[in-house]
């Protein structure tokens, strides 16, 4: 097997998890492509010298992480707006995932989650890079460390922070709406 | 004994904890937004690694400037064994190749303490 080929390889096995995490972290669809084939393209040079002393998809984690924050960085330099995931979403995949749910149910389960997205996107980097590794990635507190380079301790602490402050946004949130919804009753 | 799990407002807390945990353990489907042919194009991207072209190493120079030595050692032996040096000529040319020997033995002395 040629070098290029098994890299190619190395790419189909990784791309999903890179896109994903790339699209949670930076909370938008926008440039995804740009930013995953920038974390390869790093792979890649960095080949040469990886040992094997962790595995790809952890030092891949590290990369896709370090992407993310040049292009948290970058959008705060050129002060662009953040386009939402909410913005970006049409909704129609949502509403075929459930057919179970009758249309309230999964139109409230859609705004949740939009607005957990939002709120994502509203904490700390660090923050929000553990929560999605930790739960959507459903990495090891161990990995978490080693792809960023950080005590478990530390991971630990973001970790329950993080939760914490989403944790109160959301609940701030339904209770601002149920008080708004209250008021349009009346 | 007080039960949590009787209490409404702890159970209401742990039921939304674990909403929250079910959207962030949700992957996003992005399998639209992933061209099919992403891994082609990214492996055509980038740089072709040449590969590490092996360069024997000759010692040509040395080589010589051991043979150039020997041959200037011979040639002082030759030179001494003979009356010739007694001559300003013979004198002149026995110090000339002393002179190249020691200067060819201190370079090779220097380049063999360098490369260590």
């Amino acid at each position: 097997m040629s070098p290029d080929l098994s890299f190619e390889q190395v790419v189909q096995d990784h791309q999903a998890m890179v896109f994903r995490t790339l699209y949670r972290l930076t909370g938008s669809r926008e440039h995804l492509e740009d930013l995953a084939q920038e974390v390869f393209l790093r792979l890649y040079r960095a080949l040469p010298n990886f040992r094997g002393e962790s595995l790809v998809s952890t030092y891949l984690y590290r990369i896709t992480v370090n992407v993310a924050q040049n292009e948290w960085k970058r959008r705060k330099r050129t002060d662009r707006p953040l386009v939402s995931i909410s913005e970006e979403e049409s909704g129609w995949e949502d509403r075929l995932q459930h057919p179970e749910r009758n249309a309230e149910q999964q139109m409230e389960e859609r705004e949740f989650r939009l607005r957990l997205e939002e709120n994502l996107q509203e904490l700390s980097g660090v923050e929000r890079t553990v929560l999605v590794l930790y739960h959507q990635e459903e990495r090891s507190y161990e990995q978490i460390a080693e792809a960023l380079g950080m005590p478990i301790g530390t991971i630990r602490t973001h970790l329950h922070r993080g939760r914490k402050k989403l944790r109160e946004r959301l609940q701030h949130d339904a209770v601002r709406e149920r008080r708004d919804s209250c008021s349009t009753i009346r | 004994m007080f039960d949590d799990s009787m209490n409404p407002e702890a159970e209401a807390e742990r039921e939304f904890d674990a909403r929250i945990t079910e959207q962030l353990e949700r992957l996003p489907d992005l399998s639209a937004a992933i061209p099919a042919d992403f891994a082609a194009r990214v492996a055509a991207k980038v740089p072709v690694r040449r590969r590490p072209v092996s360069v024997r190493t000759t010692h040509y120079g040395r080589t010589l400037m051991v043979l150039g030595l020997v041959v200037l050692f011979v040639a002082l032996v030759v030179l001494a064994k003979h009356s010739f040096t007694t001559s300003p000529i013979g004198m002149a040319l026995e110090w000339t190749l002393c002179i190249q020997f020691l200067a060819f033995a201190v370079w090779m002395g220097v380049q063999h303490f360098r490369s260590n």
